[in-house]
């Protein structure tokens, strides 16, 4: 589905990213672990389609295109989610008009027929209830005022809604609560169960409670330096990341 | 070939001649004189800048070019669908077929020749800014204009829509219109005034209006600013007395070039003052905005809000002044000014200038001036709208802003509509 190969990215002067190699089959969850300023987002970035950055090397390619010269938006039609880290404000556009608009958006560029909005309503109010988020939130700007949770929760309602075929989740369990965990865990397995794939980037195992991955990659300078089931996470957590660089160095 | 200043006092010595204000009343007669010899003998404010802006232009006095190929049809396009009272000019002359008003709205020029209304007379040319050049060009020239008068205690529901429309076979005339307002105390009006051209000739509009809110009035005061390659010079004066209250909207969306002269007086205290501004600049468009605002009693509060897009070479200035004077205690005034940039090409000043002498006020300024955030760009197109798309949601919103104050649901959604059609046709 998704194929990453050897993937060299600049930012400015620096190397970000020093040849990425990762292939997400469909229905499979990969975690991504690795320490601060490991290019763990960067990565995200680049997948969803961020100009922010200059591919040296390499290519991604999603169900046969080349997705590194389109725009996000085509990218999304294709089926590309990003929850984001730091999810923005959209001052004065409701969040129930923004998920209706791009639903319609997406529909229209996929030549499915439009879905009404009387449907559209009522999906998202039983998603917002199975996600227990919070109705208020539907009818307030954007992420405006929420808390961080709440945008977080709202990342996780929105892919919910949007459906697609490969979420990348960067850091959404970052700062979260129990309860807040637990609704990530039913966003992505309201995907997986549909044959959908996940990319998780974290810094902890924590969310291994919930979720068992197919892979967990670490990820150091720019580098996959190692892969492995769920066990590499709870290696890393006694080690260290520091430690599987050096041995990788030996 | 003569200079400005000869062109504008031979242009008045002929209409003279031609006995043209013969008929008038000798109040309105002296007015005439005096502007004309203050521009004969005095150095005026913006005479350069006036000069350049008039070159080219000659200024129109006639009363009979109103051509009937205007159809109702052609019209019906830029006539709110409202109830409410209409006036019509066409070409600067007031349009009895397509206008519909009541005993509390006359004709301007009306006054010039019956020496009956005192009234007229008391409020009549009295806030104009004597040393500017446009104020004094609009006195000697005035033409036509509305006069609106609405006594105390009377709320009128259903707004008065000004309309100009402008249809001129021929390029570069000057049209000074001028309108007096006067809304007596306890009353409650709203006033829609709306220029628009129905071809792209080249003419100017140098158009003075001075409206009165007497104490406890209310006024809503809406300017749709939509010619095509015309220009407008606004010059409006509010006066305002104690405990009064006025919003002023000011939608600059289309105009070769376009000047808003806003001054606001308070007098009294307990007044509020909303002056929301949304500009749209496009192609080489030049839009320019001077608003004043003269706190001279304590306890009154005044509230600015422009949101201003400038696209392709357009360019704006923003010079809004708050005075605020020593015995002014407890004022709140506040003015932000936002502008998005959306072309490397266009160019926005804001000069905002705070004049506080007393001691015992709230008073700020912002300004923000940048292109359309990336990051919330982003965000919105990996959801899967376009770039286009996602830049119009953004405006959109940015402007709603301002827009959500409008009360009156129909010229509310007008306004939506010429947004849209224009930031749909921007290039982003």
């Amino acid at each position: 589905m998704l194929i990453i190969n050897d993937l060299h990215v600049l930012v400015g002067e620096k190397y970000i990213l020093q040849g990425i190699n990762l292939i997400i089959n469909p229905g499979e969850i990969h975690i991504i672990m690795g320490p601060n300023g490991s290019g763990k987002s960067t990565l995200a970035y680049i997948i969803a389609g961020k100009n922010d950055y200059k591919i040296i090397k390499g290519s991604i390619s999603f169900e046969g295109h080349n997705i590194l010269k389109m725009s996000p938006e085509e990218r999304a039609y294709l089926g590309i989610f990003l929850s984001f880290q730091y999810p923005v404000e959209i001052p004065g556009v409701s969040l129930y008009n923004f998920i209706k608009t791009a639903i319609n958006a997406l529909y229209k560029a996929r030549n499915l027929n439009q879905i009404s909005t009387s449907e559209i309503l009522k999906k998202i109010h039983k998603t917002a209830n199975d996600l227990g988020l919070d109705k208020d939130l539907l009818k307030r700007s954007v992420n405006e005022g929420f808390s961080g949770g709440e945008k977080k929760r709202n990342e996780i309602f929105q892919m919910t809604m949007l459906e697609p075929k490969l979420a990348i989740l960067d850091e959404t369990d970052s700062g979260l609560d129990i309860d807040a965990i637990n609704i990530i865990y039913k966003g992505v397995n309201n995907l997986i169960k549909k044959n959908n794939s996940v990319l998780i980037i974290t810094h902890y195992q924590r969310l291994l409670e919930y979720i068992t991955p197919n892979y967990v990659h670490i990820l150091y300078k720019g580098k996959i330096i190692k892969s492995g089931n769920k066990n590499l996470a709870l290696e890393i957590e006694k080690k260290g990341f520091n430690w599987f660089f050096k041995n990788k160095i030996q | 070939m003569k200079n400005f200043k000869e062109k504008i006092i031979y242009t008045f010595l002929m209409y003279k001649k031609k006995n043209i204000f013969n008929s008038e009343d000798e109040y309105i007669k002296n007015m005439r004189n005096e502007s004309i010899n203050m521009i004969n003998k005095n150095h005026l404010l913006n005479e350069e800048e006036c000069k350049d802006l008039f070159e080219k232009y000659k200024l129109s006095f006639n009363k009979n070019h109103n051509k009937s190929f205007i159809t109702y049809k052609i019209l019906k396009n830029y006539l709110l669908k409202i109830n409410g009272f209409r006036i019509v000019f066409i070409n600067g002359v007031y349009n009895k077929k397509y206008s519909y008003i009541n005993e509390y709205i006359d004709i301007l020029s009306n006054y010039f020749y019956l020496n009956k209304n005192n009234n007229f007379k008391k409020f009549y040319n009295k806030l104009i800014n004597k040393n500017n050049i446009y104020n004094i060009l609009n006195t000697a020239f005035i033409q036509e204009g509305i006069y609106i008068n609405i006594p105390n205690n009377f709320i009128i529901n259903e707004p008065i829509h000004i309309i100009y429309f402008s249809y001129y076979e021929h390029n570069n005339i000057i049209f000074n219109t001028r309108n007096l307002i006067v809304v007596g105390e306890n009353s409650n009006v709203n006033i829609i005034e709306q220029y628009q051209s129905l071809n792209d000739n080249s003419i100017i509009n140098n158009s003075l209006t001075e409206v009165y809110a007497l104490s406890n009035s209310n006024i809503e005061y809406f300017k749709i600013q939509n010619d095509i390659n015309s220009s407008l010079i606004d010059n409006t004066f509010f006066l305002q007395k104690k405990n009064s209250k006025c919003s002023i909207y000011t939608f600059s969306f289309k105009g070769k070039l376009i000047k808003n002269n806003l001054n606001i007086s308070q007098d009294g205290q307990g007044i509020t003052s909303y002056l929301r501004g949304i500009t749209i600049g496009k192609f080489k468009e030049s839009i320019s905005h001077n608003t004043l605002i003269n706190h001279k009693y304590p306890l009154c509060e005044s509230y600015e809000l422009y949101n201003n897009i400038f696209a392709d070479e357009s360019n704006g200035i923003f010079n809004g002044k708050i005075l605020i004077h020593k015995d002014a205690q407890k004022v709140n005034a506040f003015q932000e000014i936002n502008n998005i940039i959306l072309s490397d090409k266009a160019r926005i000043k804001a000069i905002p200038k705070l004049e506080i002498f007393a001691n015992d006020v709230k008073c700020s300024h912002g300004c923000t001036i940048g292109p359309l955030n990336k990051s919330i760009l982003f965000y919105i197109r990996s959801r899967g709208l376009s770039e286009k798309k996602a830049k119009l949601l953004l405006i959109n919103t940015f402007f709603e802003e301002n827009i959500k104050y409008i009360k009156l649901y129909d010229l509310k959604n007008f306004i939506l509509y010429l947004i849209n059609e224009i930031i749909n046709s921007i290039n982003y």
